[in-house]
């Protein structure tokens, strides 16, 4: 099978600091993959050796098979970023739109192309005349993704696009990144902190921790501060008051992440008497979806304020006639956790 | 108090009259600056895009030595231009001495340092992330370097003001490797030299009243250049 980005034993280093450390992975084609993990975990480093920003340190990262010594400019132009902060031109919007159809010296239809790109990130054609510093944020924003769109380019990467900026603007970058992957056939790489979107519009999820490539897939991160009960294992508490111990944890650093796959967590909403025991947890969903390729729905529901997400088959589903708003109880068996 | 008075209104009267010798020196004086100017932007703005933008091995010893040679004093670039030009020097084949392009040659000397030194420090104060925008957009070398000389405008603009004034307003170099050759070489610094040491301190401040303008005038022309970009 051929793949669109192939990479082998990356690595990355900042400082002689290893920041990256990729033995394998593989990306397809006319996919929305998502990124996701905490501060500090590889994700805009990451985007960058896939936008061929930066070079890895180490290994290689290949595109449709070139290695990335071997990328002509062609196929490096087609594969476009938006950083996070991105940074606008000292010149007017419509200048900035353009700049990158100038690079590629497209020079036609200009005044359509721009109204087009900004009808995409929903602002007016009058916006076009602005200068760079009369946006508001969430404007400069937009104008920075029409400038991208504006490309229709072959793969499209966002490092934390709607991070800094308000409601509205969010949607509509939203919005206008599904729209980009409709018209243009776009492959989508997207890094986020908000799990919901990255649950609603992904055909993959990547999730990385301390530069590792983590589990690819639907799995739930829980950090620190950890407490240790009576046999010395860790226990989350959440702010409600209850309490996850994880079995077997005693040796562990007090720092420790636990990832929990989905498929470890069971939920109930009625008829719940055969699996209460004293370490079932309570919690509300916040919203359900389909997963991407595949016949189960994703459910996500909230224990005191913490994001979790589980897999249900839509008969399940059914019988509990699970809604977003539901209380519900929860187990989860913590005997497979992996250790991060 | 009416050495200055007397100096501005002859000033008036030497440039409304036409006289022939005071117009070639201010001519001479904007054309050699000007070429001087010009061919320091030339050669400066690539090299100080250099300096300021790449990591390289003894970055920092070629920093110092640029930051140095902003404070080499105009006689001594006169004195080191009139020996490569001299008929025993390195470049007296090409007969340049006691002629415009001698002048033009030192000035550089002259502005070169200041261009890229304070290019170098602009570039280095562009946004970070400008780097990564434009790479993200598939832009080249080049063109990274062309889009950040043009961020970086108000400020290199600044760069050449300062490199302007300090080229307009020397006297060593246009002194010793010009020679100071009425209708030739002479300069509007030179010929204030001249006139005050033959005691017409009036002239000498009338010439330099003419140069402050000259100065004015460009600096105005900047200025506009500059509120328009802005506005």
């Amino acid at each position: 099978m051929s793949y669109l980005y192939k990479l082998k034993n990356v690595e990355q280093y900042y400082d002689n600091k290893k920041v990256l450390n990729i033995d394998h992975l593989t990306l397809e084609d006319n996919q929305i993959i998502g990124l996701f993990g905490p501060n500090g975990s590889g994700k805009s480093t990451l985007l960058s050796l896939l936008s061929f920003i930066n070079k890895p340190t180490t290994g290689e990262v290949s595109f449709n098979g070139i290695a990335n010594h071997k990328l002509d400019l062609d196929s490096r132009q087609s594969i476009v970023i938006l950083p996070q902060n991105p940074y606008l031109l000292k010149r007017t919007v419509f200048d900035n739109i353009i700049y990158g159809l100038k690079l590629r010296k497209e020079g036609d239809n200009l005044d359509e192309k721009v109204r087009e790109a900004l009808s995409l990130v929903g602002l007016d054609s009058s916006f076009s005349s602005r200068k760079w510093s009369a946006l508001s944020g969430g404007e400069a924003q937009r104008v920075a993704l029409a400038a991208r769109l504006i490309l229709k380019p072959k793969v499209l990467i966002l490092d934390e696009p709607t991070s800094g900026v308000d409601t509205n603007s969010a949607q509509l970058i939203k919005e206008a990144v599904l729209q980009a992957k409709q018209k243009y056939n776009t492959t989508i790489l997207v890094s986020s902190h908000d799990h919901n979107w990255l649950n609603h519009i992904c055909d993959k999820k990547i999730a990385l921790f301390q530069g590792e490539l983590v589990q690819s897939g639907s799995v739930n991160l829980l950090f620190s501060p950890w407490q240790r009960d009576e046999q010395h294992n860790l226990v989350k508490v959440f702010l409600d008051g209850q309490e996850l111990v994880i079995e077997n944890s005693s040796e562990k650093k007090r720092d420790s992440v636990v990832m929990i796959n989905s498929d470890n967590i069971t939920i109930c909403k009625k008829n719940c008497d055969y699996m209460i025991n004293e370490n079932t947890l309570m919690g509300k969903i916040s919203s359900i979806h389909q997963e991407p390729s595949t016949d189960y729905l994703l459910v996500d529901f909230l224990i005191s304020g913490v994001s979790f997400v589980c897999k249900l088959t839509r008969t399940e589903m059914q019988e509990q006639s699970l809604l977003p708003g539901d209380n519900i109880n929860i187990n989860i068996d913590t005997k497979d956790v992996c250790w991060i | 108090m009416n050495l200055f008075t007397d100096g501005f209104d002859q000033a008036i009267e030497l440039l409304i009259s036409g006289n022939t010798s005071v117009y070639s020196a201010i001519s001479t004086t904007i054309t050699v600056s000007s070429w001087s100017l010009m061919i320091s932007l030339l050669i400066g703005l690539p090299l100080g895009f250099a300096l300021g933008y790449y990591n390289f091995p003894g970055k920092s010893i070629i920093r110092t030595l640029v930051d140095t040679l902003l404070a080499l004093p105009t006689v001594v670039i006169g004195l080191i231009a009139y020996t490569m030009l001299s008929q025993v020097g390195p470049l007296g084949s090409y007969n340049l001495l006691f002629s415009q392009q001698a002048i033009i040659l030192g000035q550089i000397v002259l502005g070169l340092p200041i261009i890229i030194a304070l290019t170098a420090a602009q570039v280095e104060s562009v946004d970070k992330r400008l780097y990564t925008s434009l790479k993200g957009l598939g832009a080249h070398s080049f063109q990274i370097l062309t889009a950040t000389l043009i961020e970086a405008r108000f400020g290199i603009m600044t760069a050449a003001m300062t490199a302007y004034g300090r080229i307009i307003t020397e006297i060593g170099i246009s002194m010793m490797v010009g020679g100071n050759i009425k209708y030739h070489t002479r300069t509007v610094t030179t010929a204030i030299a001249l006139e005050t040491g033959k005691g017409e301190f009036v002239t000498g401040i009338a010439l330099g009243l003419v140069l402050f303008a000259v100065a004015l005038i460009v600096n105005i022309a900047l200025s506009m250049l500059k509120r328009g970009w802005t506005q």
